[in-house]
């Protein structure tokens, strides 16, 4: 896709709202910005196409694992996903198609990563420094996901490796896996879809598995010829259907907040699912996860465990300690000779890269204000950092419902804080300090008894440097609706704090 | 409410055994008290999740036809004890006939042993919500608002057709009347978003507890008609859209009958509580926390999804 010129303001002339990130969060906030016509806006994309996690996440077998009337806009219904669970293909048409029809393709730079934004004070503005030069706006909405920093496993002799290696986002297409020896390091969400396609071609596939994740059954079937035209004839079944899913899935929230009848029902099913497709005493018990179910994302997959029952799939379950030059030595001291080491090690999720390229008022870094974990008032604002609006940043993963609907919640709060700001003809909104602390006391309270926190496994979803609760909101979906998208402007006027507090997080209860 | 998760927790011992949950029975939360209070010859088994200095408000859950607190609130129940001290019971069927004033005089019972104090919210569903709107005409002083998922007033014909059937399935064919249950009991869309091994695991775990056929015959009889007029408590009635038991058009006359009711629909089903938890949970949890909070006669909108 071409950067179209169109979309840069002239030099000097600031726009009203730089969005950054063409993902789910970025394009949805387009979306809105546009519909509204209001307001100037840019979009500076680091690609050069939009899609985010979905324009990244090639893998062979990449698929959501939230059915996709669900994973999807509100306002954009589509009546042609082929299946329940859309494939990785399909999701970046959708966002291509989302970036088309509400007309954003003119407004996004791409090839324009962010590499710095400051909060210049006197002209009440954002400067911002990319590639492809510099640009200006009164409001900064960063949209640059939280998965999408690939992280790589630190494991001694690794650069070394004589094959090739690669991380699950940074797909090489330029390898054929055919008859290769296969390395996959790692077992959450993306290893359990990338074995299953990678094992129909390699020659040899080892799993390196730190720790077995709990597998659940892939509920996935093809949409029929008729359901297809009835979603396109009554689009309001394909609500319908969204709502039953958004609802089933909140049911699984009761599951995580540590009640042993709930929890130990929903590990059965995946326990049960395991026991019915692996046979053998020694890979089951390879296969069985010792930790709390839930405490780590629940993974759903109907032809993962199937996979090891094949003679060229091998499990190890220590890990990976070292590599020595072609040879990849695994924790429990199974030593295997590989041609490609596929990196399934997931994301940079709990300290963000671009926190280190925002700066605020009197030039703090954001990562400095975060330096002890991340937060954030209402889960988008910052103190000290007037007009920047954060999506899918603290507290907006989850551990069972769609990331849409979160972001969906966040760009009303944002669209609502915009206009407000414009109505009130104030340069600049900050939040403030007590707010904020406020804000987050509420969400660590929420945490409190819930499996991510007690579950006693290490997972991304607790902050190593605080041990709290950063990346995840610890209640229902529905409730992060209503407590996010309101927006109150008295946490970002002086005074009335303890009102203010009160008001904002009424709905919590 | 902790849960730990070394190996030898138990909890992990029973989902590594296939033997499910048999020889350990695991409490409906674990912060609940069980116990047992005494009315009229019977033994009313209770479910309190009471804690030394917990002063939240009470919610009392009654549950429904052929249920008990586990079997119809198995995920109602832990969600609403995250906010609410949580009060359940078992209701017991005495040696001859049933009524509803019998049953509400458990319930009764059970409140003014554990939770004498203050007026408690009372959730009743399908016969329980007959049984709570009759504690709420006899009772009023001791409810501070009510909400009733699925009742009705007095069955209609639909209603007592199905009654029939159930009886004579009841006493000729349970495998049959297993099946049968699970097609009335559920919505369409949840039973058709299901494969057949769902369906098949639904329709075996039926069970048909003692007492259950005098429930039946209660089903058939009970009438609220003329009393509901007298409850004055705030109260919200809840309907499944897709209802086959209690179909939603009766559940509205608890709504027209009430004189300070609120109505809200679920896209659900007779087994609400089952089908659609969380949403019950989020239409109980809004409506206790204010009762007054959304006008008398309104209808609550579900929420944006
Ligand atoms: C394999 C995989 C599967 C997933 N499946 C699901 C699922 O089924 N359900 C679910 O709810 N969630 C799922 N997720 C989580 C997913 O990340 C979110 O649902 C959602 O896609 C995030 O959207 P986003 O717009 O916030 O971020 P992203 O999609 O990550 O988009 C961020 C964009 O910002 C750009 N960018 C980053 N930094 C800069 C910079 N400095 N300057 C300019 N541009 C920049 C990136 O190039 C990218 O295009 C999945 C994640 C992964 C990795």
């Amino acid at each position: 896709m071409e950067s179209t010129p169109m979309g840069y303001p002239a030099p000097g002339s600031p726009v009203d709202v730089i969005i950054v990130g063409t993902g789910f969060g970025g394009l949805g906030m387009g979306a809105k910005l546009a519909r509204e016509g209001e307001r100037s806006f840019i979009i500076l994309e680091r690609a050069e196409d939009v899609g985010g996690t979905w324009r990244d996440n090639h893998y062979p077998g990449a698929a959501c694992d939230v059915p996709s009337l669900l994973y999807s806009f509100s306002f954009r219904p589509n009546p042609e996903w082929s299946r329940m669970f859309a494939p990785q293909e399909e999701i970046l048409n959708y966002l291509r198609s989302v970036a088309r029809e509400e007309n954003l393709l003119e407004r996004i730079v791409f090839g324009a990563e962010l590499t710095d934004a400051r909060w210049d004070e006197a002209e009440a503005l954002w400067k911002v420094s990319t590639p492809k030069g510099e640009f200006a706006a009164k409001t900064l909405v960063t949209a640059v996901g939280h998965l999408s920093e690939p992280k790589m496993p630190d494991i001694e002799g690794l650069a070394d490796f004589s094959g090739e290696v690669f991380h699950s986002a940074q797909w090489n297409d330029g390898i054929d896996l055919a008859g290769k020896r296969v390395g996959i390091v790692g077992s959450g969400a993306t290893a359990i879809q990338v074995l299953p396609e990678v094992a129909k071609i390699a020659g040899e596939v080892v799993v390196f598995q730190r720790s077995a994740p709990y597998v659940t059954p892939r509920p996935d079937r093809s949409y029929t010829e008729e359901e297809k035209g009835l979603f396109r004839k009554m689009p309001e079944v394909m609500q319908e259907l969204r709502e039953e899913m958004f609802w089933s899935n909140e049911e699984r929230y009761a599951q995580r907040r540590g009640t042993p009848t709930l929890v130990s029902a929903a590990a059965q099913v995946a326990l049960d699912h395991l026991h019915r497709q692996i046979e053998d005493p020694e890979l089951r018990r390879k296969l069985t996860p010792d930790y709390t179910f839930g405490c780590k994302r629940v993974l759903k997959s109907s032809d993962y465990y199937p996979t090891f029952t094949q003679d060229h799939v091998r499990l190890e379950t220590g890990g990976v300690t070292r590599v020595e030059g072609n040879r990849v030595v695994g924790g429990d001291g199974g030593s295997h000779e590989l041609d490609v080491i596929i990196a399934c090690t997931g994301f940079e999720a709990t300290d963000l890269p671009i926190a280190y390229r925002i700066f605020g008022r009197d030039g703090q870094p954001l990562s400095e204000r975060w330096a002890n974990g991340m937060q954030a008032y209402a889960t988008t604002a910052v103190h000290g950092f007037p007009n920047l609006w954060i999506i899918n940043g603290p507290n907006t993963g989850l551990g069972h419902n769609s990331a849409v609907y979160i972001a969906e919640a966040q760009i009303d709060y944002i669209m609502a804080a915009v206009t407000f700001r414009d109505q009130a003809a104030v340069p600049a909104l900050e939040v403030s300090r007590e707010a904020e602390d406020a804000f987050m006391d509420r969400v660590d309270q929420l945490a409190q008894g819930t499996v991510w926190l007690d579950g006693g496994c290490s997972s991304w979803y607790v902050d190593h440097r605080n041990g709290r609760l950063t990346t995840l909101w610890p209640e229902p979906a529905y409730t992060f609706r209503q407590v996010n998208a309101p927006f109150d402007p008295e946490p970002y006027l002086a005074g009335s704090l303890d009102e203010a507090r009160e008001e904002a997080l009424a709905g919590v209860r | 409410m902790r849960v730990s998760c070394t190996r030898s927790d138990p909890l992990i011992a029973i989902s590594t055994g296939q033997s499910n949950s048999k020889g350990l029975e695991l409490k409906i939360h674990p912060d609940a008290n069980e116990g047992a209070v005494h009315v009229g010859g019977l033994s009313v088994p209770f479910h309190d999740t009471l804690a030394p200095e917990d002063s939240r408000d009470t919610v009392v859950l009654v549950h429904g036809t052929g249920g008990s607190a586990k079997t119809h609130f198995r995920t109602l129940f832990p969600m609403l004890a995250a906010r609410y001290r949580v009060l359940a019971l078992d209701l017991q069927s005495p040696d001859g006939e049933l009524t509803l004033g019998g049953l509400s005089a458990q319930v009764a019972a059970v409140i003014d042993q554990r939770a004498p104090a203050q007026p408690v919210h009372v959730v009743g569903y399908s016969l329980g919500a007959l049984v709570a709107a009759d504690l709420a005409a006899s009772r009023p002083e001791s409810v501070s608002s009510l909400t009733l998922v699925a009742g009705w007033v007095r069955a209609d014909t639909q209603q007592r057709l199905r009654n029939r059937i159930w009886k004579q399935l009841f006493e000729s064919d349970q495998d049959l009347l297993r099946e049968f249950v699970t097609w009335t009991a559920y919505g369409h869309p949840f039973l058709a978003g299901r494969g057949e091994a769902d369906i098949r695991a639904l329709v075996d775990a039926r069970t048909f507890p003692d007492g259950i056929a005098g429930q039946m015959r209660l089903n058939a009889v009970a009438d609220l008609s003329g009393r509901l007029a007298a409850i004055t408590a705030p109260s919200l009635v809840i309907a499944g859209a897709h209802d086959q038991m209690v179909p939603a058009r009766q559940t509205q006359l608890l709504f027209g009958g009430l004189p300070n009711a609120r109505y809200a629909v679920i896209d659900s089903g007779h087994a609400v509580p089952q089908e659609r938890p969380a949403q019950l949970f989020q239409l109980i949890n809004e409506f206790v926390t204010d009762p007054a909070a959304a006008p008398a006669g309104g209808i609550r909108e579900a929420l944006f999804v």
